[in-house]
Parts: C-alpha cells; structure tokens; sequence
C-alpha cells in the first residue's frame, strides 16, 4: 500500500467536526455569543483541514497516475463531508441560525467517521479505469454531492423541525430565546436548501447523462443508480410543487424531506450495496 | 351564474383534473414509487430466469405488469405521458395570470391585501411633488423604471425588478416537454447496436440490437490498429484506443484513434470504444532448454504460421491457445514438435506468471515470456437524432431553474400623501418568492430612502 497523508488529516477533521458540534450545543444551551462564535470558528477550522486533506490526497494521487479524487467511496464520503460543511457554513453567514450547526457537523463527522474507521472500506488510491477518466464524470460527482449535501442540510433542518414543539405565541415570558428557531423560519430554511439541492442534482443528472453519451452512447440506459437518482429527483419535485402549488407547509413537508434524504441516501449507499449496476465502484 | 359555477360539465372537471397539481404530486410519486420496482427485478431477462429468481406466482405477475421490461411498458410510458399532458395543460391555463403579473399593471396602492411582505414609513416636510420626485429617483436607480398616478391627492409610485422570472417555471416545463420529445425521436428513428473488429480486418455489418440481427450500415469500418495501455502499479487497463477507418465505396473517408470517452462521428452513427479481447494468437516469444536446463533458444519470437527450429532437427510450432476473458485461468499455448511434417508430440504451456515457469515439450523445456494476441475491438454503435433535443432540454432545465429558484419579482409600491401638513412616504413591497432575502433587500431600500427623507 502507498504511503499517504491525507489520511490522518481526514482524520483530524473529522475529530474538529465532533468538537464544534459539541461546541454547537454548548452554543445552543448557553446561548452565549462567545461559545457561537467558536462553535463557527471550529466548524471553519474542520472545513479547512478537510478541503487541505482533500488537496493533498489530489497530489498524492500522481504516485499512482493523477487523477481527480473523487471515484471511490473514501473519496466521495470526504467530499461529502466537505459539501455538506460548506453549504451548512454558507447559510450560517446568510441567515444566521448557528443551531443547525449541531446535527451537520454531526452529519459531517460521520461521513468522515464511517469511512475511515470501517475497515471493508479502502482508503488506498487506486487510478480510474479509462471509462472514469472524463471531466464530464468530475462534474457530475461534485454537482451531485454539493446536492446531496444541501438535500442533508434540509434534512436536519426538518428534523429540528419536527423535534421543536410549538412556537410560544407572541413574545411569551420567558427571558431567554428559545434554544430553536422559530418553526416558520426553519421551514423556509428547509426549502431553501431544498432549492439549491433541486437544481444541483438536477445538473448533476444532465451531466451523468452527457458522460454516459459520450462513453457509452446512451445517455439513459436505466441502471439502478441512475433510476434511483431520478427518483430521488421525482421526490424532491414533488417536494416543490407540495409546498408551492398545493400549499403544504410544516410537518408534512418536512417528512416530506426526510424521505427525500432517504432517497438519496438509497441512491447513494443502498444501489452500491444491494444492487448492481455500472456505477459499482463509488 | 353561480350555479354554472358548481355543476361543471364532465369535459371541464377532466380538464381541471388533468391541470391540476393534485394529478402532477400523484404522477411524480407513483412515478418514483414504481420505478423502484425496475432497480430490484433485474430488467430484461427472460421468462424462465424469472421463474427461477422469483418462483411462479411472482413470475405471473413480472409477466403481467411487463416488469421485467418495465421502463419500457405501457403503464410506465403512460405515466410519463400524463406528467407531459398535465404540464402542458397546466401551462396553458396559467401563463396569462403570469403573463398578467409581469405587466405590474396595478400601480395603485392601497392597503390592499396583496400578501404585501415589508413596509416603510416616513414623514417629510418638503411637499409631496418634491418628495414624490425624489423617492422617484430613488426607486428608478435601486429598482427599475418607475409608474406614477395620481388620486385623491396622492401619489403613487410603482417598480418592479425580476419580472421574468415569473417565467422561469414555464421554461423548467417546457424543458420536460423536450426531454419527453427527445426520447420519443430518438426511440423511433434510433439504432444501437455493436461490432467487434480485430485488428486489420474490415466490418461490413454490426448488430442491430432491436432487431437482433446483423446489418449493414452503408459503409463499412476497418480497424487498423488496437492499443493497450495498462497502469504500471496496478497492471489494470488505463486506457485503451483503436483507429478505425470508414471505407465507402471503396473509398477511405473518415479516420480517427477513438478512445473511452472519445468516438468516431460518421453519417450520425457515433462508434465508442468500448470493450477489447483477445481471439487469437500472433505470436509467441519463448526460451527453450534441454532437459539439462541449459538454453537452447532464449527470447525468440514464434509466429504462429512459422517454426522454431530444435537442435534435433524437429520444430517446434503453435498448435493452440486459451485466454480465459476473466482473467481468472492462466494464458497459455499448446505447443507441438513436428518432424517431417508430422506431429510428434504436444505440451501445454502456460505464460510467465505461472510456476513452474518451464514447461515439457517433448524432450525440451520451454518458457513463454510473453503471448502476444489478436486484439479486437469492441465498438458500440449508436446514432440517436433525438440527442440535440435532450442536449437542448439540458440547457433549458438548466437556464428555467436558475430563473425560477434564484430570482424573484420584486415589486415596490410607495404611496406620498399630505397628512397633518407634513408629507407622509410609504413604501411597500413584496417578492415572489425568496422571502429572506426580500427582506434584507428591502431593509437596505429602506435605509436609504431614511437618508433621501430625512435630509
Ligand atoms: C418532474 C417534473 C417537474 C419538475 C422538475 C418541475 C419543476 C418545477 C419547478 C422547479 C418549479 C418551481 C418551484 C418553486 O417555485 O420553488 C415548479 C413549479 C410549478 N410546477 Fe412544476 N415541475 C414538474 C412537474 C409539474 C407538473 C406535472 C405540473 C402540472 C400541473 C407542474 C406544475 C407546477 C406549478 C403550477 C408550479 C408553480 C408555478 C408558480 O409558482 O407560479 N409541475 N415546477
């Protein structure tokens, strides 16, 4: 096996990642602006080790013949990683809301955590077989997964969502704020992530066909990963028109997330492990 | 007529049905719910393989539902045609109320409820046509062009920014629209298919796969040369290319080294590389010993209609080959001693890798160093004309979610009337959509209409 780097600084990340989210809580509890802001700080930290990590493995991939390190599980599950963080960390500066922070770097640590730590899979750089080596197939990873990530991101933001009780009617007595945000604004959080996910995925759709165009000749053929990423993409629509057309809101719309993460998870994992189909390497 | 009103003629409530986004939700999630059926039940298997997966009532019904062909069966493609026909309808019936509200044709303001998001209030002692002319200016430099009327004494002002996205939903529609063109040309005027050509040799056919037949093309392809280029590290394919020629009429008129990713274009049939093999052997490099291990012939070349001559006058030729194409079984050749044009003896040999690495044939001991094969090629065929119309819905989703997910109308109203003496401005606004960012937006417009009045 090559010797590589990058490997212990993924593993470094995601250590930083299970800190801010302990920090995320302690920030949620306390409510105290300094513990906020070295929650973000940590989370900033994790990101920039892990997108380090993820520029050094790019070097390192020339011991074995350069490639973009983005073909296998370890290298899509970092990646993750990354997505997830910087699209978490991009609405943070946007809206606020560092509450969320909590189940995404815990989202964050995870995927690092279940690739690294789980022995069956392989962290070893291994070059692409010549159908891989497209950059249309390197756009299609990175469109896909930023899309996945905002897809986690309104995933956890509907799980809070469904743990926080009612909002307290008109100002209410207590002197504290209430440690979530207020119902309506984590709905519209939800959306808005689902709305950058929707036309990533949707583009990260295209470009797989264009790739399968131009190495195959069929830019649709129905294997199980592509019919799972448009049924993924069948649920997020009906997501949309749910909430903009028949006017659902809150609860259902937020189970309504929750499946689609499922889906997308499914598409992720689930094709690789129980199904079979072209895309088996990653 | 209210009573018209209730009791709709048949024909209007299937139409309303067919606009209704209550059908699209039902479409999308049946669509995604059964087309999981297709990633579990192996598509495109026969009959019998279905009985021995599944057993014989769950084979009845795979035959049923077609659905061991089910993105291609009838209820499938009929899916996929009510999601178009519900767009398409559900299009029509809205674009005027769209078309309508990107002409803002409503300057006036007046507390009505038109889900009016954020408002400004400010009071000026300058008069309401000197104010009405600055929050004028204000308006036309942060927004757009301004509409002006008058009433009751009052002025009112409206702007707007982002109309067209109102139109982004359409052009998302429309682009399934094409998808679903697209797949229908490509499925009725399409070919795929496959050849495989070794080296040197000229295809005149390739397998038309819907018919399940061999068919001439109107030209034909010559390979001339396959090339193999494997990772040293790992000794797995990195790439590999073959240069094809397209002979017509006996003429050479295209030529091009394809590789993975990369294919030939000629008349609209698009030739991929796509797999490679090993039919036969060209050659053979070996070393040959006696049965005391000293070497008789050491990394000589034997082509397989030519002979390597032995010490005892025999020669030893190629008789045979095997390649297992999965790699699991060692390469190896079959090779035999002739003396006076008659076989003597055989012995199998295997290639390098294998221990022991010299093998008996006859009274002598060989080593193959290496097999060199007849490659083939193997091409997929395709011409699609449906293509361009998918690449064009490709553009357009793209181009018709930018609009519709981030940009949004956004109007502003502002009223300028006179109350106590003084001039009273407001302004309201509203988007149609992203509220959050509406907001901030609309904050920094107000904070500088603050400044314009207070002056
Ligand atoms: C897979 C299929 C579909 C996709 C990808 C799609 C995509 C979209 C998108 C991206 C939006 C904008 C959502 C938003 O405003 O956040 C939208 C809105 C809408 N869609 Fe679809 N759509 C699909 C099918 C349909 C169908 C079958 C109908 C039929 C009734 C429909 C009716 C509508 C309506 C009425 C709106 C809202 C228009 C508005 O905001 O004024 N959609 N669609």
């Amino acid at each position: 096996m090559i010797n590589t780097y990058n490997d212990e600084m993924f593993g470094i990340a995601m250590v930083i990642y299970l800190l801010a989210s302990v920090i995320y809580v302690v920030y949620a509890v306390s409510q105290n602006k300094k513990v906020g802001l070295a929650a973000t700080l940590m989370a900033v930290c994790g990101f920039l080790v892990n997108t380090a990590a993820m520029g050094v493995r790019m070097v390192e991939t020339q011991k074995v013949g350069f490639y973009v390190p983005l073909s296998n599980m370890y290298e899509s599950m970092v990646f993750f990683a990354w997505s997830i963080m910087l699209i978490y960390l991009i609405f943070e500066y946007v809206y606020g809301y560092k509450v969320i922070g909590v189940p995404v770097s815990i989202l964050g640590f995870l995927s690092i955590a279940f690739v690294s730590l789980n022995p069956n899979i392989s962290s070893e750089l291994s070059p692409l077989v010549p159908a891989l080596q497209s950059n249309w197939l390197t756009s299609h990873v990175i469109t896909c997964f930023i899309g996945y990530a905002a897809f986690a991101l309104s995933f956890a933001i509907s799980i809070l969502y469904l743990i926080k009780g009612d909002d307290k009617k008109s100002g209410g007595d207590d002197d504290k704020p209430p440690i979530l945000p207020p119902k309506k604004v984590l709905d519209e959080l939800s959306y808005k992530a689902v709305a950058v996910g929707f036309p990533l995925l949707t583009l990260g759709i295209l470009t797989g066909a264009a790739w399968a165009n131009y190495a195959w000749g069929t830019y649709w053929s129905w294997d199980p990963k592509e019919t799972w990423s448009l049924i993924t993409w069948f649920v997020y629509a009906a997501f949309l028109h749910a909430r903009f057309t028949a006017g659902w809101h809150g609860k259902p719309l937020a189970w309504m997330s929750v499946v689609g993460f499922g889906a997308v998870i499914f598409t992720y994992w689930g094709v690789n492990f129980w199904l079979s189909g072209l895309h088996s390497y990653g | 007529m209210a009573t018209g009103k209730k009791k709709k003629s048949l024909v209007d409530r299937i139409y309303d049905f067919l606009c209704s986004v209550k059908l699209s939700l039902g479409v999308l999630i049946a669509l995604a719910l059964t087309s999981i059926f297709g990633t579990v039940i192996q598509q495109g298997k026969d009959a019998s393989t279905y009985l021995g997966l599944y057993g014989e009532t769950w084979a009845k019904i795979i035959d049923i539902f077609d659905l061991g062909d089910m993105y291609y069966s009838w209820w499938f493609k009929l899916l996929l045609s009510l999601l178009m026909v519900n767009i398409t309808f559900c299009s029509i019936k809205r674009i005027p109320k769209a078309l309508r509200l990107m002409k803002d044709s409503d300057p006036v303001y007046d507390n009505r409820p038109v889900a009016i998001h954020e408002r400004f209030n400010a009071t000026s002692k300058e008069s309401v046509e000197e104010v009405a002319k600055k929050a004028e200016e204000l308006l036309s430099s942060k927004v757009g062009a301004v509409k002006r009327e008058e009433k009751d004494g009052s002025i009112y002002l409206m702007t707007s920014k982002g109309k067209f996205s109102r139109m982004g939903v359409y052009i998302t529609h429309f682009s399934l629209f094409l998808f679903g063109l697209g797949a229908i040309v490509g499925s009725a005027t399409g070919f795929k298919g496959g050849v495989n050509i070794i080296e040197g040799r000229t295809a005149t056919t390739v397998y038309d796969r819907a018919l399940g037949k061999e068919v001439p093309l109107g030209f034909d392809i010559r390979c001339d040369d396959f090339e193999l280029e494997l990772y040293a590290a790992t000794g797995r394919p990195k790439d590999y290319k073959s240069t094809l020629v397209i002979i017509e009429d006996g003429k050479e008129v295209a030529k091009k080294t394809i590789e993975v990713n990369s294919p030939l274009i000629h008349n609209g049939y698009y030739f991929y590389q796509s797999s490679y093999g090993q039919v036969g052997v060209r050659g053979v490099t070996l070393s040959v010993a006696g049965l005391d291990r000293r070497y008789i012939h050491v990394n000589k070349v034997l082509g397989k209609d030519s002979g390597l001559v032995m010490p005892d006058g025999s020669k030893l030729v190629i008789r045979d080959m095997w390649k297992d194409p999965a790699g699991r079984a060692p390469d190896g050749v079959m090779l035999g001693l002739m003396r006076d044009g008659k076989l003597v003896t055989t012995g199998r040999v295997f290639a390098k890798e294998v221990s022991p690495n010299m093998w008996p044939v006859g009274s002598y001991l060989v080593k193959v160093n290496e097999i060199d094969w007849w490659n083939y090629t193997g091409l997929q065929v395709a011409r699609d004309p449906g293509v361009p119309i998918i690449w064009a819905g490709c553009f357009i989703i793209t181009l018709g979610l930018m609009i519709s997910f981030f940009m949004s109308h956004r109007r502003v109203w502002a009223r300028i009337s006179e109350k106590d003496g003084k001039t009273n401005v407001e302004f309201a606004g509203n988007a149609s959509r992203n509220r959050i960012s509406f907001e901030r937006w609309f904050e920094v417009l107000c904070k500088d209409a603050q400044e314009t009045f207070e002056k």
